[in-house]
């Protein structure tokens, strides 16, 4: 298809403008202002519906306008504004590829995506691959950054975060310091078990001190009583028998003596001064023969006083009477006194009391009376008779050293008297026979006490044995009451630690103790480290797959590379392969197309490298698209499209506007090519390339 | 006629940590911790109901990086519970740390220290002579296990944590005639975390670790009751103790949609395992599958299990064998093959060409051969499916 002209009624400022065109190689002229604009937009919107309405110029009702269009068969088309010709191609590719301003030039979208580029500038199947490059970078990125770990990355992330659960495991001094509490624990439970042994000793010492206070005074005592024991010791000389034996001996010489006082103060009175005790024991068949003679007398005086009564001389007799009442009461009074010395002679006395008795009445009746006169020999007789036995009497009292009156008064004292001799006879037998056995006593107790230098001495040593006897057992109960007490077994007197000090100690230790048990299991039971470990294998796990994910698209990148070096060096598109030379002639050959199926975006070689879109300068990128569309453009539909181009070499350098008149021309052997230009210079090199020229 | 039972354990791992599992899940980190505990607990309840009269523990009781105070203190607190005599041989994670002396052992335990010694026990009326070695710091290319002998006369167990059939390396290496003749009974090995009865009379065997904590670690795990009668292994049981359960399960996208795939998924996974999912077939879920970051969460909301892994082996609907020749995908084909072809350090170095990238250099180097080669196939297929998705 070639337009063969246009036929402008009214557009924009045109007004009846018809331009005809020629089949190859068009060059319109036209200065600024000159409509140049208007025209291409005419043509484009003639060519191609297009509804938009930001166009230049702005679309006016009054617009018409048609073209007269050649089809490559040889049919012709009249298309208008109102009727534009249906393309195969949307009007944007259209007005992107076919009928290019310079800015529709810049759009490079067009061709490097979508169905441009897979259908002409990559190989079967390259079409998926910058997608894919593009999405398995994307991956990549989001995974793990190309030049550092950022935890901005899910693997930086984790990377991180294992670092610092690393950090805090290895400065975790959990165990350290429960092997710290471990040796404090067994220090403090050494230094309680000390204290309280402390305490113990100080409360056995306490009660140690309390018990020997309290039987300081028994040991002192038992140290007393064993001196004076030890002061005594003399005293054991005296056995364990001596005592009886004195007491024995003492006893029975005691006993002899006091049975000597006893016949001493039993014994008879002592002889009246003067008694011959030989003498009355001479005359003692007389003086036994007294009493009953006496009897005789008292017949005699009787009768005699019977006799007086009858007569008989009375001076004698009254003299007589008297005398003889005088001796009875002698007698008597004698008897009485007896009586009282001596229960011995108390029958003695009672019987010469009684004597007294009748003497008296005797003498009495003697005295009352006078003898009978009648018979006065009998009398006489009997006077003598009665004289006879007092001269008896008396003589036996003279011989006796006695009082004879009184022996005639009482001739029974001569009995009496008798009976004390005799009596004092025997009291001195048996004192002498007491004193023998009394000295023998004496003399044995004497011998006893010798061996301990006397009585005195005995008496002392045995008091002293009695004395040390008791020491001796008042000592041995005291110390069995300390014994009992355990004076002996106290632990010995030190000085220590203060009872209250030790304990208290202990209760500190004690306290510390439990602290420790409470921190050990704090950190037996602290989790932290444990959730740490486990959030850290997590961690390395997930990092694992993660990496393994990285790592497959990092290999499936280099696979793709790999893949698309070979292409790029193998295998070129003819799409490529055709803008490639135009680039080349465009560029004197220092610019290839680089045709790399990974890139998305369009990428030209040179020697300096490959250059990338964005890095071009707007020269080069301006021939690069012009390039790619001018083929593109011959490719892009089975009729062959004229190309319309405004302005579109304004940025290219003298070379490189021949160069790309010379590629226009090339491209016009194929395809109708109109080029609107203010340039003067592209309009020589257009003409110079064989360009018809149209000037506005 | 006299007999005992003992338990023999090993790579108890406790306070160690899972690995190949990504899940949006908190709680999981600590339920797959706690696992390992809890099927330690569950060999103390087995060592007490069966009543054994021993456990025997072949290293690798800790995991060097998660042994905390309350990890030992637990390991401490469950062997007070056992009661029974239990003796351990240290692995190469076991090693040592300046605080475990204050948290001692019971006084039923005995740690054997890194020269061979021998300890004798009556158990069950027989004399039992027990001979291990703990291994003294990370690595040791020492042969531990060629050390140790039986003294003849008692039942023999040796214990000890060594690598066998391997003939170097870091872990004790040993070879299998090093067992024999030695006047042992039963080697009770540890270090290779896969169940293996290596031989009998003597008897020697791996327990395997007793939680599994990545995807390779499928199965059950547990731990061995052996029974001893007359001074010799008069049976073998294998006891498994594990809490969670990681699983393997394999599903065809040929002619299925999303729907139908994960109802296949639904029915290969035991709910609450920990399943790795291989995806096999050609169809047009092949892209879908490929291209979705989230689709491990996607199929763990709908089988109700956690997904470790899913290994892609879909392809895409499209006959990669007849390619336009000129074609992109003929060359991305082409280039994938050189890739998967090429030697592992070359390959590595392809993958982190950007500096960033030294930062997870580690996760590759870390790869199996098959595993890099696998990536290079999904790094294809995906490019295959993101040029050809482009396209459609």
């Amino acid at each position: 298809m070639r337009i063969e002209s246009i036929r402008v009624e009214s557009f924009g400022a045109l007004r009846d403008r018809e331009i005809a065109f020629s089949p190859g190689l068009n060059a319109v002229y036209g200065k600024n202002e000159s409509g140049k604009t208007t025209v291409m937009e005419f043509m484009r919107s003639a060519a191609s519906p297009d509804r938009k309405r930001t166009r230049y110029p702005e679309r006016d009702k009054r617009d018409a306008g048609s073209m007269r269009v050649v089809m490559d068969d040889g049919s012709v088309a009249e298309p208008s504004l109102d009727r534009p010709m249906a393309q195969a191609v949307d009007p944007a590719t259209f007005r992107s590829v076919f009928a290019m301003a310079s800015g529709d030039l810049r759009d490079s979208k067009i061709i490097t995506s979508g169905d441009v580029k897979s259908r002409f500038l990559t190989v079967p199947g390259g079409e998926g691959v910058p997608g894919a490059k593009a999405r398995i970078s994307q991956e990549m990125q989001a995974l793990l950054t190309e030049s550092r770990v950022s935890d901005g990355t899910e693997i930086g992330r984790r990377i991180k975060r294992r670092g610092e659960i690393e950090r805090d495991l290895a400065a975790d001094r959990g165990g350290e310091r429960y092997d710290e509490l471990f040796a404090e624990r067994a220090e403090a439970e050494k230094r309680l078990e000390e204290a309280r042994a402390g305490a113990r000793l100080a409360g056995e010492r306490e009660r140690a001190d309390a018990v020997r206070r309290s039987q300081r005074g028994s040991l002192e005592r038992i140290e007393a009583l064993r001196r004076e024991a030890e002061a005594l010791s003399a005293s054991e000389i005296v056995g364990e028998g001596d005592a009886e034996e004195y007491a024995r001996l003492k006893g029975a010489a005691d006993g002899r003596s006091g049975a000597l006082r006893d016949l001493a103060a039993a014994g008879p009175g002592p002889a009246p001064p003067g008694l011959d005790a030989a003498a009355l024991k001479r005359r003692e068949a007389f003086i036994r023969e007294i009493p009953a003679r006496q009897r005789a007398a008292w017949e005699m005086s009787r009768r005699r006083a019977e006799m007086s009564a009858a007569g008989a001389p009375a001076a004698r007799g009254r003299a007589a009477p008297l005398a003889w009442v005088l001796i009875s009461a002698g007698i008597a009074a004698l008897a009485a006194g007896i009586a009282l010395q001596s229960v011995i002679v108390a029958a003695c006395g009672a019987a010469a009391a009684a004597a007294g008795a009748v003497c008296a009445a005797i003498g009495l009746k003697g005295a009352g009376r006078s003898p009978p006169p009648a018979g006065a020999a009998e009398a006489e007789r009997l006077d003598r008779e009665i004289s006879a036995f007092r001269s008896e009497v008396e003589a036996a009292a003279m011989d006796a050293g006695l009082d004879p009156r009184e022996a005639a008064a009482d001739p029974l004292m001569l009995a009496r008297a008798l009976d004390s001799a005799l009596a004092r006879e025997r009291a001195a037998e048996a004192r002498r026979g007491a004193e023998i056995a009394e000295r023998d006593a004496r003399s044995e107790l004497r011998e006893f006490l010798s061996r301990f230098g006397g009585e005195e001495r005995f008496l002392a040593l045995a008091r002293d044995r009695k004395r040390r006897a008791e020491a001796l057992s008042a000592a041995e109960a005291l110390e069995e009451a300390v014994r009992a007490s355990g004076y002996w077994d106290l632990p010995p007197e030190e000085p220590g630690a203060a009872p209250m000090e030790a304990g208290a100690g202990a209760e500190g230790i004690s306290r510390r103790l439990g602290e420790i048990s409470r921190e050990m299991e704090e950190i037996r039971g602290d989790r932290r480290m444990e959730r740490l470990r486990d959030e850290k294998a997590l961690l390395d796990s997930e990092l694992a797959a993660l990496a393994r994910r990285w790592g497959t698209l990092s290999l499936a990148e280099s696979i793709l590379d790999e893949a698309c070096g070979e292409i790029f060096s193998g295998v070129q598109p003819a799409v490529v392969a055709r803008a490639d030379s135009f680039l080349a002639l465009m560029t004197g050959g220092r610019y290839r197309l680089d045709s790399d199926p990974r890139n998305s975006d369009v990428s030209v070689a040179s020697e300096g490298g490959s250059k990338r879109e964005g890095q071009w300068s707007s020269g080069l990128g301006d021939q690069i698209m012009l390039s790619l569309k001018m083929a593109v453009a011959s490719e892009l539909s089975a009729e062959r499209m004229p190309l319309i181009l405004d302005d579109v070499l304004l940025t290219f350098d003298g070379e490189r506007k021949r160069g790309a008149c010379a590629a226009l021309a090339e491209m016009a052997k194929g395809a109708q090519v109109l080029l609107f230009t203010c340039d003067t210079e592209t309009l020589s090199l257009m003409r110079e390339a064989g360009a018809a020229v149209t000037e506005l | 006629m006299s007999g005992f039972k003992f338990v023999h354990c090993a790579d108890l791992h406790l306070g160690g940590r899972f690995s190949g599992v990504s899940s949006r899940d908190p709680g999981l980190g600590e339920r797959l911790t706690e696992s390992a505990f809890a099927s330690f607990h569950r060999i103390v309840d087995l060592a007490i109901s069966e009543g054994a009269s021993l456990m025997v523990i072949s290293g690798d009781v800790f995991d060097e990086s998660g042994e905390s105070p309350d990890t030992r203190y637990r390991f401490a607190r469950e062997l007070e519970r056992l009661g029974a005599p239990c003796v351990i041989a240290l692995g190469n994670h076991d090693f040592k740390r300046s605080w475990e002396k204050s948290i001692p052992y019971p006084p039923n335990a005995h740690v054997f220290p890194a020269e061979p010694e021998r300890i004798e026990l009556e158990l069950g009326g027989e004399r039992v002579e027990v001979v291990g070695r703990s291994f003294s710091s990370r690595h040791t290319g020492e042969n531990l296990a060629a050390s140790l002998r039986g003294s003849g006369g008692a039942f023999t167990i040796a214990v000890v944590h060594c690598d066998l059939d391997s003939a170097e390396g870091r872990y004790a290496p040993c070879q299998p005639a090093d067992l024999v003749g030695k006047g042992v009974d039963y080697w009770a090995l540890g270090h290779i975390h896969a169940r293996r009865l290596v031989r009998e009379r003597p008897h020697a065997a791996y327990p395997g670790n007793i939680q599994g904590r990545n995807p390779k670690e499928k199965g059950e795990k547990g731990a061995y009751v052996v029974e001893v009668s007359g001074g010799a292994v008069a049976g073998m049981r294998f006891a498994p103790t594990q809490e969670i359960l990681w699983a393997d399960a394999r599903v065809d996208i040929t002619g299925k949609d999303m729907g139908g795939l994960m109802r296949a998924i639904r029915r290969e996974c035991e709910p609450g395992s920990i399943v790795s999912l291989e995806i096999t077939g050609k169809g047009d879920l092949d892209e879908a599958l490929r291209l979705d970051p989230s689709l491990a969460d996607r199929v763990a909301r709908e089988a109700g299990c956690i997904v470790s892994s899913i290994d892609l082996r879909t392809s895409p609907p499209i006959d990669l064998s007849s390619l336009p020749p000129n074609g992109i995908l003929a060359k991305v084909a082409e280039a994938g093959g050189a890739a998967a072809a090429m030697d592992r350090e070359a390959l590595i170095s392809r993958i982190c060409r950007t500096r960033a990238s030294a930062s997870i250099r580690g996760a590759f180097e870390g790869m199996s051969d098959d595993e890099l080669r696998a990536m290079a196939r999904d790094a294809e297929l995906l490019l295959i499916d993101r040029i050809a998705g482009g396209s459609a």
